[in-house]
């Protein structure tokens, strides 16, 4: 109660300044004429009344003002009388002023705008139910060493009906639709085929409508489809009255029941990053379409394409499901011995699936960037400090005055709170700008990498940043303050005397620490470059400057999966045919090639036997089947090591051909002639022809797998690349391609237009970005660092002038001089630089995993950034240096002697 | 009742003993109004003066028994106190 009748007054005094100032005086103007017309009453003459009512009262202003800090007002009038005081001297020292909002702005900037990627990512709640308790479950295959296979379905409902320590689980498998719009051309959409468990167990909710029924999901079902939100938006501008109609995908009609929202994706670019093989997936994006999981692929223990998720049931953790599911799959290797030897389970947390690659990186950063925000603390501390001496004078003329500690500590605190204040302006539009940059350049595995931006929360973050900066400095100059004695700061020695010489070496531990930080970070950078740079010169193995690609996929409807026909399926055999003709008259195309998977895609994998060495290859790794034209080779510049190329001699009906590559041929025929070995797969064997070079399908940093190429008449695919060499620039070409398709089929989605060197680029993304951002981070630690140490050079010299001034009268040279003062700041980088050594040895732990090719400890970034950084401390005092060599003495000493 | 009222009320029930000085007045009643013992208003005195008045609110007056009492405890001790010297020359 008396709280807000306090808080009250002192608002309405706050606001209504004026009016009570003007109340009080009246007040008290009727106060004096009441007292004088009691005194003329007494008999005293009205001039002489009213003057000793005056007296009597005292001067008006002085109650006025009394009364005034009576009612609360003092601190507000002296929190804007600092402010107007802070304003005036932060505009006084306009170079100190902006050097610190940029300073603080930068390191606020970094700060917020690494934070709102760690925040979206990392911190936001995982859109299911309780998502800690949900497991992947995977199949392991002791022969080929797998650790993370999808299952089989009859696989799938052992585990479900037997295991215990799980409550439910759901299988799911990515898919590709052409989605046929109700005009212009089919588009291809990321689809996801998943059992009906899928949603209850994940705790997923429509939008609008039902999820499947355990109906749909039975082979035979109703053709029913699930809309996802981003698509529902887009295409059907969000209509509730979508729910019953009908689309058309992979020329098929399909009810729409239900709409998901667009959370419902969550992690599934990561499962399947995570995955040894999968299903065809378009990663990263939106799932747009959900389909029930109904029909195919469900007979056969032999066939893997099922995700599995489960939810541990009460009571039960990771390890006991870990046991359990380990179990049934041992008493199922007994039970299906033709398929299942040698199978086991693996179960792993959501958790660590979806976020186990990124949390590292983030890690890193978030290091980084808050060592950015040290450097520039410290920084700006230290100028606070340098210009703190400079203020001495001016702060013992207000202590003389009486300006308590308190006061003091206050002004000092608006004045750093405004300073920070301003960098943190300057650093939230620094983070603005600088997430809209870096959107481009995220990672694609980065969980929600889309929904990153500024918001309240990180605005929130930012602020406390802020403040929290803000009141660290408003700390430094009142510690100083503490020191300064009036007596001597008047008469001018406060600067160079008397605790001058502790700031000194306060300032010069700050600046050892800075550049220790800096060389720390910088350290890092150049280890994570060297990756990066190594990564880049890796050879893929085939010709990426001038090939350019468009992927495509045939729908079933008009090109059927018919088997009994395979592999003379004229609808396919015809497609390929015609656009192998149409492509090749691509004006600039010097070579052309079909093939199931571009050599920057995975592909798939098959077991597979050599013919006569059965026993022994049954502990074979999996070979990668690569599906190819025989232009293939010649377009991605492969060398052929022995026997001969597939080409046209090999035909649809002929001998079944394949040749292997170095990789291949050393893992499987050490010391054997391939040529002419007979290997089977997919029911076929096949007569090898000839063996090539080695091409990185699993990306740049990783070695090529042992693998096979079959030629495409012989093996023909629903899906495909064209690939087409060109004589030059192969950017232009890219639309060439995409009409080559269209012209022999017009209704084929076709999408993955690029030149391959793109593709390449694409996929050392995570790499760049992380290499790009924390060089950036070191860069601007380093440069801070060397304000730093140039700030407390010229100091220091400032302070010895009177010193260098004697020297040079007494005969020291300018060189001699310079040596002097650059020997001071040399002493500082060497420190710095040793224990920014030490430091990057112990945090280099942290970049193991995002190493490529150079060692947490390569001596060569090792032995260069010191050098680097040395050298830039060296230009950084060679300033001040050269400034106190050309000193004229006479000056020195005069100015020094003091007014 | 105003400000000049109290200072002339006060001399008067002290006999002229105690004199308060305006300077103490305004802002000792400035605080009481922020407290909230009090609140004033503007209002025409019989002379047609404007004026502005003082009352107290029943927080005030529950204030003012705590203040009584608190006063009477002390002004009691200093008194017992007082009567007990024996160069006041009162009974022992």
């Amino acid at each position: 109660m008396s709280f807000l009748s306090d808080l009250r007054a002192r608002l309405g005094s706050l606001f209504g300044r004026a009016r009570a100032d003007r109340e009080l005086n009246e007040e008290l103007r009727f106060h004096v004429a009441m007292q004088a017309e009691a005194l003329e009453r007494e008999g005293v003459p009205p001039e002489e009344a009213r003057r000793r009512a005056l007296i009597a009262l005292g001067r008006i202003a002085q109650t006025e003002e009394e009364t005034r800090d009576a009612r609360g007002l003092r601190w507000l009038e002296d929190l804007i009388r600092d402010l107007r005081h802070a304003r005036r001297q932060l505009f006084r020292t306009p170079g100190f002023t902006l050097t610190g909002i940029l300073t603080l702005g930068l390191g606020i900037g970094a700060t917020t705008a690494i934070f709102s990627v760690v925040d979206q990512v990392l911190l936001r709640r995982v859109p299911f139910e309780d998502p800690s308790r949900l497991v992947m479950v995977w199949e392991t295959d002791r022969r080929s060493g797998t650790s993370h296979e999808p299952s089989a379905w009859p696989d799938f409902v052992d585990f479900r009906a037997r295991a215990t320590t799980l409550s439910g689980m759901a299988t799911f498998r990515g898919g590709v639709g052409n989605l046929t719009p109700l005009e212009g051309p089919p588009v291809r959409v990321a689809a996801m085929l998943v059992s009906h468990e899928y949603f209850p167990l994940l705790g997923v909710k429509p939008l609008l409508g039902r999820v499947f029924d355990a109906e749909e999901d039975q082979p035979g079902g109703t053709q029913v489809v699930l809309l996802g939100e981003t698509l529902w938006r887009a295409r059907y501008a969000a209509d509730p009255e979508v729910i019953g109609r009908t689309v058309r995908i992979n020329e098929n009609d399909f009810q729409v029941i239900g709409v998901l929202p667009a959370s419902a994706d969550f992690g599934l670019d990561q499962i399947h990053e995570r995955a040894d093989y999968h299903a065809q997936y378009l990663a990263p994006g939106r799932i747009e379409v959900w389909l029930p999981g109904s029909g195919s692929q469900r007979d056969s223990r032999q066939t893997h394409p099922f995700l599995q998720i489960g939810r541990l049931a009460p009571g039960a953790d990771l390890a006991a499901a870990a046991e359990e599911l380990g179990r049934i799959a041992g008493d199922l290797e007994a039970e299906y011995p033709n398929s299942n030897t040698a199978r086991g389970a693996n179960v792993e947390s959501l958790d660590a699936v979806v976020f186990g690659p990124v949390r590292p990186v983030l890690l890193l950063l978030v290091v980084a960037v808050a060592l950015v925000l040290v450097v520039a603390c410290v920084n700006v501390a230290n100028l606070l400090l340098a210009r703190g001496a400079t203020r001495a004078t001016e702060i013992a003329v207000r202590s003389a005055l009486g300006a308590g500690g308190r006061r003091l500590g206050r002004q000092f605190l608006v004045e750093a709170l405004l300073l920070a204040g301003l960098g943190g302006v300057v650093g939230v539009g620094l983070a603005w700008g600088g997430l809209r940059a870096l959107a481009g350049m995220l990672p694609a595995d980065l969980p929600r990498a889309d929904q990153i931006g500024l918001d309240l929360s990180v605005l929130g973050m930012s602020l406390v940043v802020t403040l929290v900066v803000g009141i660290v400095f408003g700390w430094v100059p009142t510690l100083q303050a503490r020191r300064v004695d009036p007596m001597n700061a008047i008469r001018g020695e406060g600067g160079s005397k008397g605790g001058g010489r502790s700031r000194t070496r306060l300032r010069e531990m700050l600046v050892v620490a800075e550049l220790a930080l800096s060389v720390a970070l910088v350290l890092s950078a150049g280890l994570l470059v060297r990756s990066l740079w190594t990564v880049l010169r890796v050879d893929p193995g085939f010709e990426v400057e001038r090939v350019v690609k468009a992927e495509y996929q045939l729908p079933q409807s008009r090109y059927p999966r018919d088997f009994s026909r395979w592999p003379a399926i004229d609808e396919i055999q015809s497609f390929n045919r015609q656009l192998l003709d149409e492509a090749a008259r691509i004006p600039g195309a010097a070579s052309v090639a079909l093939a199931g998977a571009h050599p920057l895609d995975r592909g798939f994998t098959n077991s597979f036997v050599v013919v006569g060495r059965e026993a022994e290859s049954e502990n074979w790794p999996e070979l990668a089947l690569r599906v190819v034209s025989p232009g293939y080779f010649e377009t991605m510049g492969l060398t052929l090591t022995e026997g001969r190329l597939i080409d046209g001699r090999d035909r649809v009906d002929g001998v079944p051909v394949a040749m292997i590559n170095e990789a291949a041929r050393r893992r499987f025929f050490e010391d054997r002639e391939p040529v002419g070995q007979q290997i089977r797969f997919w029911g076929t064997s096949r007569e090898v022809i000839g063996v090539v070079s080695d091409e990185r399908f699993y990306g740049v940093t990783e070695e090529a797998p042992p693998a096979t190429y079959v030629p495409l008449v012989q093996a023909p695919m629903q899906g495909g690349v064209l690939l087409v060499r060109m004589g030059a620039d192969p950017r232009p070409a890219g639309p060439l391609l995409r009409d080559a398709i269209r012209a022999i089929d017009p209704e084929l989605a076709v999408y993955g237009v690029e030149p391959l060197a793109e593709t390449l680029r694409a996929s050392v993304a995570e790499r760049r970005f992380t290499a790009l951002l924390i060089g950036l981070f070191a860069a601007i630690t380093v440069l801070l660092a060397l304000v730093g140490i140039h700030g407390v050079i010229s100091y220091a010299t400032a302070q010895r002038s009177q010193e260098i001034g004697l020297r040079v009268a007494l005969g020291a040279t300018g060189g001699q001089v310079t040596g002097m003062v650059m020997r001071s700041g040399l002493v500082l980088a060497v420190v710095g630089t040793g224990l920014g050594l030490i430091g990057a040895m112990i945090g280099s732990a942290l970049l193991r995993g995002l190493l490529f090719g150079v060692g947490r400890f390569d001596p060569l970034t090792y032995l260069a950034v010191p050098v680097i950084v040395l050298g830039a401390t060296a230009l950084a005092t060679l300033l001040p240096a050269l400034r106190a060599s050309r000193a004229e003495p006479v000056e020195v000493l005069r100015g020094a002697a003091g007014p | 009742m105003h400000g000049w009222g109290i200072t002339q009320r006060i001399e008067q029930l002290s006999s002229q003993a105690l004199q308060v000085n305006q300077g103490t007045l305004y802002p000792a009643l400035e605080r009481m109004k922020r407290k909230g013992w009090i609140r004033s208003e503007w209002r025409i005195t019989e002379n047609n003066r404007r004026a502005r008045y003082y009352e107290l609110t029943p927080a005030g007056r529950r204030q003012l028994v705590v203040e009584r009492a608190a006063w009477e405890r002390s002004s009691g001790a200093v008194n017992g106190i007082l009567r007990w010297a024996p160069e006041a020359g009162g009974a022992r």
